[in-house]
């Protein structure tokens, strides 16, 4: 788990051209979208890319989106859970 | 009441004159390397995609941050911007995206002449007025649209230009700050001498000297200026070879 949450890090700085932000320096456990990070919408679009294309998974709804997209930590366990099935 | 600050961002290419070695001190105190620009240096709150901006967006951004320093209500700051040129580099980042079969929808913002007034408005919170032009003559256009909104609304306008011939007659407001240098400058203020002659202030091409005169000419027969006797014309400028818009976005 450790590791996927350090490669997702790197994955979003890389994904988003976040190049002023050190992939150490992002919160685990902070929110990605508006406060802490800051994502914004256009960035969680290219989230939705990025897992699709790098782990063949698929974001059903909008709500499931949202509790995806709250944090790292949050991500990294979806995307634990959706290989495991 | 009306805000007198009045903000010019000269964002010319110029290599060898005292207005690059005075910009120089003015906006790079930690660092002469123009690709180390990090989003800390110049804001203080957390922007993220900072990171992703083509250089010259950056050092727009990093313009407006200076000139904007000493206005409180950014709220009531507009701004209005010339762009001549665009940037090469975000359109090529876009396109590598587009023929890697997911066109960016992050990076597409940064194609648009308009996105440097679009990022500086909300990475410094400025919700004034956007006005942009393009095209050989848009910073004199950006330059006459903030008078004509000064006159009329409440706002504090921000002008930025740039362009990358500095011996063209798009080279507004490096011109304006040869103006400043020669009339009588003081500060962040800048009182427009009628005496002064426009022949000692455009050393260079005479596509300069015209522009200047043009310039010059708006600034004495505008309202705004006749009824003021001090006017806040602040002037920032920067040096940046043509080349690093062709680098862009740093990665």
């Amino acid at each position: 788990m450790e590791q996927l949450i350090e490669n997702l890090k790197k994955q979003i700085v890389e994904t988003l051209k976040l190049a002023d932000i050190d992939p150490a320096s992002i919160q685990t456990d902070a929110p990605l979208i508006g406060a802490g990070l800051g994502l914004d919408s256009i960035d969680t679009l290219e989230l939705l890319v990025l897992l699709e294309k790098e782990y063949g998974i698929t974001i059903p709804d909008v709500n499931v989106g949202r509790s995806v997209f709250a944090s790292v930590r949050s991500l990294a366990e979806f995307i634990t859970s959706q290989k495991k099935i | 009441m009306k805000r007198h600050t009045f903000g010019i961002c000269g964002y010319a290419l110029a290599a060898s004159t005292q207005i690059d070695t005075h910009a120089s001190s003015i906006l790079f105190p930690l660092s002469n390397d123009i690709h180390s620009l990090q989003r800390s240096q110049i804001l203080p709150d957390p922007y993220p995609a900072f990171g992703r901006l083509t250089t010259s967006e950056k050092y727009i951004v990093a313009l407006a941050s200076c000139a904007l320093k000493t206005t409180i209500d950014r709220a009531a700051t507009g701004i209005c911007i010339g762009n001549v040129y665009g940037s090469i580099s975000s359109d090529r980042d876009y396109w590598k995206t587009v023929t890697s079969g997911f066109p960016s929808p992050a990076l597409f913002p940064s194609t648009l002449p308009s996105s440097p007034a679009a990022e500086t408005a909300i990475a410094l919170k400025c919700k004034g007025p956007l006005r942009v032009f393009c095209g050989p003559s848009a910073g004199f256009h950006a330059f006459l649209s903030s008078l004509a909104l000064l006159s009329q609304v409440n706002e504090t306008i921000l002008l930025i230009e740039y362009s990358k011939d500095p011996d063209s007659a798009e080279f507004g407001w490096g011109s304006a700050l040869c103006l400043s240098n020669k009339a009588n400058f003081a500060g962040d203020f800048l009182q427009i001498d009628s005496e002064t002659e426009v022949d000692s202030l455009a050393p260079g091409a005479s596509d300069d000297k015209l522009y200047l005169y043009t310039l010059v000419h708006a600034l004495k027969n505008h309202t705004l200026f006749q009824k003021r006797s001090r006017v806040g014309l602040k002037t920032i400028t920067v040096s940046l070879q043509y080349k690093e818009f062709e680098h862009g976005t740093a990665h």
